[in-house]
């Protein structure tokens, strides 16, 4: 397909915030390319449409393009000079709109091809896939001299594109194609323009929440139908979507769960699920990519005291003691996260392994069983040691029982306690925060007791000692249904200046000159943020407060607890979570 | 089969490829028995080269087929720089080594210097300037030594710089020629009086607006030229024809900025519509 016509789809999914039409506009796009019959390019279309070159559990090498290379090859391009260019950029913020706007300016370096027809005819628009290998052919130039080469092959794209997608190009070069569909209206377009029926949404969603490539499922979807799509499954090798715990209060979670439920310690540590196909072991994080390479003790140990040969299970890494009795928080573990040395530190920082769930079985998916069987399965197939083990866990009958517990969990050094339903019911909900699993981290009574993580969006310059470093942050929440940010609160304290200095060379790499498209803030910081970074917060609690943006809630006396690098920006606290924490504290 | 050819003088090799190497990373070498010619344009298409020499303006040329190969210029240049003005320079080609070999020698002496450049697979198709040759001009003039050098116009976008990175050019049968740029903080203009232009053809008022990135770097040349046609139509390209030392001939055509005409808005909306 040529990129024309998805910059064209693109910028109509812009100029609308709701999310109805959104899914009107998707599913005429969807059911045109039904009728032509040419699939080709569709999965790369979906990925496109997330705002990634590759589906969530796959990463696209890096491009190696500096802001800097960018501006010259669109001065070049564009016959406008870098400094007027980047005044430009200034205003706009982004460099996408920066492009479309000196493009489309009166004054115009022409090109020889406008004087020639017979050049014109030969010089084709780009295609999608060409647009593909090309970024390909960026990412794997090195070596001296390959700054030139990257920066001609980026001209040559832009001599292919009109303004409007130059635009939408050089926002996918700098990963900051942000279209406003969430992945939800994906599926409902997809539902509506392939199979017309709005309810096929739900076998979509189910097979996207076993297997998170939302181009693969598309394409099947396009051309075997919606028959095959309900048969896709949880697999070896692909990351299905975690299960994700509610929140409530905790004197209400013994009647959401029923009599008797099982609690176990929430571990401070990094969720990893594990897929072990005979000697071949992958993990992936929780934001579903593969992190095997940074864990080969745990992939040993796996090995080694798993009896089954093929195996899909959860469980908790933790930094442990070197006698293997005292678990140690997760500043400890993120010392672990680096690319060298990784043989050195694992001997420095020994971690235990904490499994708590099992979804497949040689052939057999679990995922539709109940967690007592999955429970009863993982303890028999498991030779615990100390590298490996169940996490703790206990049948709870009452609020009482359940109290005591989290205290114990909580001197054991934990975050506290992890609540789960028994029931018949209590399947593996991949991709879900229901009701079947409560997590509970605090208890003081009448205030809020639990963390929350916000993705930082925007930044004040301290003063005082902290000047020159970002003093004050805020954080936003996530809205999934819109695919926005919602700007919840400003954060003044808890750090220390080694994490401050930490934050601030992690948001570099963020920063814009203006406000993100996807995020809602009526905050005027002095650095906008690309939403991205992670923090955890703990605060007094959740108010009625109108000051940050449409969301209508903030916090008071909000704390930095930690940076949550396992975490993605979709991943923090949704503004469902903080509607109903405000209704339980 | 092969082939091999001998310039006396090497800064005309020198000169152009430093200028190519300027514009473009590789470019192909056309080498038939009658001339040898190099076609290159840059990423964008804004500016062409077509640069071309007959057989007898070298010193030596054997040549009994055609033969295109591809050479990364930036190498190219590389070794050329190493050689010296009074250095005799050969270049030699064996089809099945898939590298050219160049000689450097002084004159009246018998050392030699021989590099080797590896060739370059290339899929680039073959450019032909003959639309561009077509397009007919009514304003042109010479700039040749001694009165009248082509240095005249690396000063004038000097000047310009100063202002601008676009140099404003206009030719009528009153004022002759006019350099211009304008800029915040100010303008500059260098005129040309008709009766200085020793060689001309201005029958029409034309003007255009040309990048002086583009224009500095095709002003390399200027010290290997002997004399250089520069044609001028307002929104077309700006075209010069350089004669070079030695009898090379270069072509060049810079595509002009323009104020975007009616038509083309017209064009961009009906894309719209179609979809």
């Amino acid at each position: 397909m040529q990129f024309k016509k998805l910059a064209d789809l693109f910028s109509k999914l812009e100029s609308t915030s709701k999310r109805l039409e959104m899914i009107d506009i998707l599913s005429n796009f969807f059911l045109d390319i039904k009728t032509t019959n040419d699939f080709s390019d569709l999965d790369k279309i979906i990925y496109l449409l997330q705002g990634q070159l590759v589906s969530n559990i796959k990463q696209f090498p890096k491009l190696g393009l500096a802001e800097k290379m960018i501006i010259e090859a669109l001065s070049l391009h564009s016959g406008i000079n870098g400094k007027e260019i980047k005044n430009i950029l200034l205003k706009e913020g982004d460099i996408g709109a920066t492009a479309e706007l000196i493009l489309s300016k009166k004054k115009k370096q022409k090109s020889l091809f406008d004087f020639d027809k017979d050049m014109e005819a030969s010089e084709s628009s780009l295609e999608i896939s060409e647009l593909y290998s090309t970024l390909q052919k960026i990412a794997t130039t090195e070596g001296s001299g390959s700054q030139d080469i990257k920066l001609g092959i980026l001209r040559s794209l832009m001599r292919k594109c009109s303004p409007i997608e130059t635009k939408y190009l050089l926002r996918i070069i700098t990963s900051t194609l942000r279209v406003g569909v969430s992945t939800l209206t994906i599926i409902d377009g997809l539902a509506q323009g392939f199979i017309g029926d709005k309810k096929a949404r739900d076998f979509i969603e189910k097979a996207y929440n076993q297997h998170p490539d939302l181009g693969d499922i598309t394409l099947i979807l396009a051309k075997k139908g919606i028959e095959e799509v309900k048969k896709i499954k949880i697999s070896y090798g692909t990351p299905v979507r975690n299960m994700l715990a509610s929140r409530v209060s905790y004197s209400e979670i013994i009647d959401k769960l029923g009599k008797p439920c099982v609690a176990e310690y929430k571990l401070d540590g990094e969720r990893l699920q594990i897929h072990k196909m005979g000697e071949k072991i992958l993990l992936f994080s929780r934001r579903l990519l593969e992190i095997s390479e940074q864990y080969p003790d745990v992939c040993q140990v796996i090995r080694d005291n798993i009896k089954e040969k093929r195996v899909i299970l959860e469980g908790e890494v933790v930094a442990m003691d070197h006698f293997y009795e005292k678990m140690l928080p997760f500043q400890v573990l993120s010392r672990r996260r680096r690319k060298y040395d990784i043989e050195d530190i694992s001997k420095e920082i020994p971690v235990s392994l904490f499994l708590f769930d099992l979804l497949m079985i040689g052939h057999e998916s679990y995922i539709d069983r109940i967690y007592p069987e999955r429970r009863k399965k993982l303890e028999e197939i498991v030779e615990q040691k100390d590298e490996i083990r169940l996490v703790d866990s206990k049948h709870i009958n009452s609020t009482e029982e359940m109290l005591d517990f989290f205290n114990e969990a909580r001197n054991a050094g934990t975050e506290g306690i992890i609540i789960k339903s028994i029931k018949d019911d209590s399947f593996y909900q991949a991709g879900n925060r229901g009701f079947l699993w409560i997590k509970l981290k605090g208890l003081e009574g009448g205030k809020l007791a639990d963390t929350i993580d916000v993705v930082l969006v925007g930044a004040f310059y301290g003063r005082g000692r902290r000047k020159g470093w970002y003093g004050t942050y805020i954080g936003a929440v996530y809205d999934p249904l819109n695919d926005k940010f919602e700007a919840f609160t400003r954060i003044a304290s808890g750090w220390t200046d080694e994490v401050m200095e930490t934050l601030k060379n992690e948001v570099k790499k963020y920063e814009v000159e203006k406000k993100s498209s996807d995020v809602i803030c009526d905050d005027k910081p002095d650095q906008w943020l690309i939403p991205e970074i992670v923090i955890e917060i703990f605060g007094d609690e959740i108010t009625i407060s109108d000051k940050f943006s449409s969301l209508g809630y903030s916090m008071r006396f909000p704390v930095f607890q930690r940076i949550r690098p396992e975490k993605g920006p979709k991943d923090v606290t949704t503004v469902e979570e903080i509607k109903s924490l405000y209704e339980t504290q | 089969m092969s082939f091999s050819l001998k310039l006396e003088d090497s800064r005309i090799l020198r000169g152009i490829i430093e200028t190519l190497a300027s514009f473009i990373e590789e470019s192909e070498f056309k080498v038939s028995p009658k001339e040898f010619v190099i076609t290159a344009f840059d990423d964008s298409m804004v500016s062409l080269l077509k640069f071309s020499m007959k057989k007898e303006d070298f010193d030596a040329y054997n040549c009994s087929k055609e033969f295109k190969i591809s050479l990364n210029l930036d190498d190219l240049d590389k070794i050329l720089k190493r050689s010296a003005t009074d250095d005799t320079i050969e270049v030699e080609f064996q089809e099945r080594e898939q590298k050219i070999k160049i000689k450097m020698k002084k004159r009246d002496s018998k050392r030699v210097r021989t590099f080797s450049l590896s060739l370059l697979d290339t899929d680039k198709q073959e450019v032909s300037i003959d639309n561009l040759q077509k397009i007919e001009y009514f304003v042109n003039w010479v700039m040749s030594p001694p009165d009248f050098t082509p240095d005249l116009l690396v000063e004038a976008i000097k000047d310009a710089e100063i202002y601008s990175d676009i140099l404003n050019v206009k030719a009528d049968e009153k004022n002759g020629l006019v350099f211009n740029s304008t800029g915040q903080i100010g303008e500059m203009e260098y005129n040309i009086e008709l009766d200085d232009l020793p060689e001309k053809k201005i029958e029409e008022t034309e003007m255009g607006a040309y990048s002086i990135t583009f224009l500095k770097k095709i002003l390399k040349l200027a010290s290997i030229t002997e004399k250089v046609e520069i044609f001028l139509k307002t929104d077309y390209p700006l075209k010069m024809i350089f004669t070079l030392l030695n009898g090379g001939i270069l072509n060049y055509f810079l595509a002009p900025r323009v104020e975007k005409d009616e038509f083309e808005e017209e064009e961009d909306m009906e894309e719209f519509d179609e979809f």
